[in-house]
């Protein structure tokens, strides 16, 4: 999404050049895609509401396990935050009046509502000048660089789990 | 019974033997029924890690995947 961003800044930077209205439109969805992440947890929280958290012996084990619950709830509450103040009341509203749907589809809805992908050609000529554009995705930008560090926190406390299960196998 | 006066007599070692006997009967049996729910309480462990493995490599590729600049 980073990169995504990044690249709809250059070309905003960059009037004149050839391919820029496309290169927008294509990363437009990935910009704007509000996603979250999926945990695999079934067994931790089973552990966890019967309280037999006690079984595992390992100390480091369950030391990580509860960091690891910390930081997904707290991805989880970003991540539906960013859905509310972000998406809902700024983003969308600004791409309804001037992007058209196929463009602001994101992989994700086109996936839930089983759609295959939509030409990403749309009104990006609408956006291209437009100085609130420019400011969503700088937005949007800024905000996913605050969710990154708990997200590598979370994928690197995730990693050790898998060692220390490895390890305790 | 004893003939000459006609009392009982106990016979205090035979006693104590089983005594012991019974004592060392249900220290073994409490000990193997420690043992065998440390032994169960370790293939529980085992299961849960197993499961837990799993699960959180799955987490982990999701992870990265999600981390792919491609995406």
């Amino acid at each position: 999404m980073l990169e995504a961003g990044r690249a709809i800044l250059d070309a905003l930077a960059q009037p004149g050049t050839p391919g820029r209205e496309e290169r927008v439109a294509e990363a437009v969805p990935a910009v704007f895609d509000f996603w979250s992440l999926k945990f695999f947890r079934a067994t931790y929280d089973d552990l966890k509401s019967s309280g037999s958290l006690e079984v595992l012996q390992s100390t480091e084990l369950r030391v990580a396990l509860a960091e690891f619950d910390a930081l997904a709830v707290s991805d989880v509450a970003i991540g539906e935050q960013l859905v509310r103040d972000e998406w809902l009341q700024l983003v969308r509203p600004y791409l309804g009046r001037t992007v058209s749907s196929d463009v602001y589809l994101t992989p994700s809805i086109r996936e839930a509502l089983g759609v295959p992908p939509y030409p990403r050609v749309g009104r990006v000529d609408a956006v291209m000048g437009d100085l609130e554009f420019w400011n969503l995705v700088t937005v949007r930008i800024l905000l996913e660089q605050g969710r990154r560090g708990t997200f590598l926190q979370t994928r690197e406390v995730a990693a050790r789990i898998v060692e220390l299960t490895a390890q305790a196998r | 019974m004893d003939p000459r006066d006609g009392k009982t007599r106990i016979d205090w070692s035979s006693t104590l033997i089983e005594v012991a006997l019974v004592l060392l009967g249900l220290l073994l049996a409490f000990s193997g029924d420690r043992l065998w729910d440390a032994h169960s309480e370790r293939v529980r462990e085992a299961q849960y890690v197993a499961r837990l493995h799993t699960e959180f490599s799955a987490t982990v590729a999701e992870l990265r995947q999600r981390d792919n600049p491609a995406r």
